[in-house]
This record gives structure tokens, sequence and C-alpha cells, in this order.
């Protein structure tokens, strides 16, 4: 091989290799693109959906502070003028009359009757009342004014060792239940209610069923609108704190809902 | 006349067609694609005649790189949304007009190949083609990038004009050494038809619509 045609080699060899790589280059890029492509996507998403809670925690938040001014004003104005309405009513006067009397007995009766449920609607309102008093204890107290409503049979059980959550989840946790609790009583016909809480380490397992009628949970969305929005609130809610959410129906057998919640044993879910 | 070079005639002018049938829903750089693609036709059909004639059709090189060069440049300038690359793109465009009339005035004269301006273009494609690649890593196109115009046209010139200006050097060297170019030559043709073929995919996928670009 003489000089020449080893330099006509090497230029060949050289504009090849240039042309390779530039190639590689581009294979590159476009593997390159794709990845940052991938990553930008996954990363709008996670701002959409950190937009979406903070949307829903804001909706929450202002919900809580309306159902506390609600809970202050039925204490403060509607449960005082009760409260002077009765005293008004002892303070009368025996009268002559025993009908009256009889009148005054039951309007006695009746509006210490409508200071006790406003009373128990007022501590079920309200967001400190609640997270004072824990998310078992306030469920139970929901179902015992059920219980005592008398329109159907309600049955609380708890299984495992009992412990706090952090409060905000504890109230949110009791939002949902209230929320399946109002849509058995309203849709259900049921004649019982029954309410388990499990107590994992690990986890909290919630569930709330009844023997109703059920509900057809596939044309949900189409059909009934105020009933798929409750649904759909109870589901935000528990996707707020990291829970999962379940529905079960079945026509004329009843619906169960499970709220699955991990819990951080180290962190702010703190045991008893 | 060659069949390949028919061959190649026939292909711009298909090109052409179909950018002027798209043309409203092409994007502006496409739009002067299309324009400089007629502009090439235009001088490949000219220099064809000044071969038959004079047996050498260099002078048109001499006008047509200008145009080339400007077309390009314009292309890059509205692909392109840096300032400062489209501020370097305008001085670029004045200064290449500049040389290439000294060029031709003083180092190649009107009947030899200005090759030395050929070569400033390969640069400044591959410059800017790099640039657009940089660029785009940095967009959020939506559209998957095997579907996106600007990559195939990029693509195009990037391994185009490097593979030109690989040529031409060897070319030279084959010239100097006394060797039969015609290879090269026929390299040359072939990578022309391949260029034209990339060319024309990226002006049938370019869509105003789907590609905004900053005017």
């Amino acid at each position: 091989m003489n000089s020449s045609s080893g330099e006509i080699y090497f230029f060949i060899v050289v504009g090849n290799a240039i042309l390779i790589g530039l190639i590689g280059f581009i294979l590159y890029f476009v593997f390159q693109y794709r990845r940052r492509k991938a990553e930008s996507i996954r990363e709008s998403q996670r701002l959409e959906e950190k937009f979406r809670q903070t949307l829903l925690q804001t909706q929450l938040e202002i919900q809580e502070q309306t159902l506390k001014t609600i809970s202050q004003e039925i204490h403060d104005n509607i449960g005082q003028a009760l409260t002077l309405a009765k005293l008004n009513l002892n303070t009368m006067l025996p009268v002559v009359d025993e009908q009256l009397q009889q009148k005054i007995l039951n309007s006695k009766e009746l509006v210490s009757k409508a200071i006790g449920d406003l009373r128990d609607l007022s501590h079920s309102l309200d967001t400190d009342y609640v997270q004072e008093m824990g998310l078992q204890r306030a469920i139970e107290y929901e179902m015992e004014m059920i219980q005592k409503a008398g329109t159907m049979k309600a049955i609380f059980q708890v299984q495992g060792s009992p412990y706090r959550l952090n409060k905000q989840k504890e109230l949110i946790l009791f939002r949902i239940v209230q929320e399946a609790f109002n849509n058995i009583i309203k849709h259900a016909d049921a004649k019982t209610l029954k309410a388990a809480m499990t107590y994992f380490p690990d986890a909290l397992k919630l569930e709330v069923s009844d023997d109703g009628k059920g509900v057809d949970l596939s044309p949900l969305n189409e059909t009934a609108a105020n009933f798929g929005l409750g649904i759909r609130n109870m589901h935000k809610r528990a996707q707020l704190i990291g829970a999962e959410f379940n529905m079960n129906s079945t026509l004329q057998a009843g619906t169960a809902i499970t709220i699955f919640l991990p819990v951080e044993t180290n962190t702010d879910d703190s045991k008893q | 006349m060659t069949i390949r070079f028919l061959l190649y005639l026939i292909l711009l002018v298909y090109l052409l067609v179909l950018g002027l049938i798209r043309f409203k829903k092409l994007t502006l750089p496409f739009q002067i694609l299309t324009v400089l693609i007629a502009c090439t036709l235009v001088s490949e059909i000219i220099s064809r005649i000044l071969i038959n004639v004079f047996k050498n059709s260099s002078p048109v090189y001499h006008v047509f790189n200008i145009v080339n060069f400007t077309g390009y440049a314009l292309i890059y300038y509205f692909l392109l949304q840096s300032r400062l690359s489209r501020k370097v793109i305008l001085l670029l465009i004045a200064g290449a007009v500049c040389f290439s009339v000294f060029n031709t005035i003083f180092l190649q004269s009107l009947w030899s190949f200005p090759s030395n301006f050929l070569l400033i273009l390969c640069f400044l494609n591959i410059y800017c083609a790099l640039l657009l690649f940089r660029q785009m890593l940095h967009d959020d196109e939506e559209i998957d990038i095997l579907r996106q115009s600007v990559f195939w046209f990029n693509c195009a010139v990037l391994l185009f004009y490097t593979a030109i200006f690989l040529n031409w050097s060897f070319y030279n060297y084959l010239v100097r050494n006394k060797f039969n170019t015609k290879t090269i030559s026929t390299i040359m043709y072939y990578l022309n038809i391949a260029y034209y073929i990339v060319v024309g995919i990226s002006i049938h996928i370019n869509n105003r619509k789907a590609v905004p670009v900053k005017q």
C-alpha cells in the first residue's frame, strides 16, 4: 500500500467515523428528548396533582369554617333562644285549665328535645369538638344520634388497639363517614347501618355498610348527579390524606364503603 | 442528461409542487425552504445549460450560494428563539455576502467553483443545526419527536452538510493528487437526493397549527 492510498483510506475512515458519530448523536438526541419529555410530563402531572390537592384542601378548610360558623350560630343564637323559651315556660305560673297545662308541659318537652338535638348537631358540625373527641368517639356519637332518631339500627364495632391519628386526617375521615351516613339515611332505605374500625399496626380500616336498596354504580355520573357528587367528594377526601377508597353495592342487598389508610407510626400519626 | 440528474430534477419539482400546494399550511421557515427549493431547481437548470454551452457552471454557484446561504440563515433565524443566536445569524448574512463578493473578485474567480464560500455555508448550517437541537431539548413541544418537521429538517441539514464538507475536502485532495473524482461526484449526487427526500418528509409533515414558531 503506497502513501496515497493510505491517505485515501484515512479520509474514508475518518469521514465515515464522523458521519456514524453524527448518526449516533441524533439517536442519542432522540433518546434524551423522549426522556426529558417523559420527565416533563411527570412533573406537570405532579404539579397538577399538587394543585388539585391544595384546591381540595382549601375547599375543605372553607367547608370546615362554614360548618364551624353554623355550629356556633346554632349554639349561641338558636340554642340561647330556645333556652330562654324553656326558661319562660318553666317560670310560667301553673294554670287552672288542665288542657292548657298539658300543652305547656308538651311544649317544655319539645323545646328540651330541640335543645338536645341542636346541641348534638352543633357538636357534630364543630371541627374542634370532633378533633377533641377523636375519630372513634365522634363516629360512635354519630351512631348514637342515628340510633336515637329510631329510623334504623346502628351497630358500631372496633377491632385492634385504638390509637389517634393526625387531627386533620381524623377530621377528614370523620367527614367521609358523615357523608356516608347521610347518603344511607337519605337514599338507602336501610334497616341496619354498620360501621367498623379496625386498627392494624400500620393501617386503619374503616367500613360503613347498610342493608338498603343499594345503588347501580356504573351510570353514577349520568343519572344521579348529586349522589355521584357525594361519592366523588368522599373519594377526593380519601385521596387527600393518601387513603384508599372503595365502594361496593348490590341492588337490594346494600352498599359498603371501605377506607384504608396507611399509618406512619413514627411521624404524625402517633399511637396513643 | 443522465438518469440520476433527471431523477434529481424530478425530486426537486415534486418537492416544489408539494411545498406550493401546502404553502399556506407551512410555517414561515418551511415557506422559505420551499422558495429555496425553487431557487435550487432554477440554478440546477441554468447550471446544466451553462455546462452545455461553456463547459463550466461555476458562475451560477457564485450567485446561488449567496441565495442558499441567506435562505438557510433566514430559516434558522425563524427557528431559533435565542435573541443572541438571531443577532449572530443576521451579522453572518451581512458578513457572508461581503465575503462572497471578496471571494469572487480576489480568491476564486467567476469561472472557478466557489468552494470557500460553500465551506462557510456548511459550517453555518452545522452550527445552526446543533443550536436548534439544543433548543429542541428545552422546548415544551407535545408532539412526538419523529412527527416534528423541524427534527427531520435539522437531521437532514446536519448530516448532509457534514457529508458535503467531508466530500469537498476529499474532492480537493483527489484533484490535487490527480485522482479520479467520479466516485465522489456520484456520492454527492446521491447525497443530494437523500437530503431532498428527508427535506420532503419535513415539508410533508410541517403544519402551521401544530408547530408554533416565534416570528
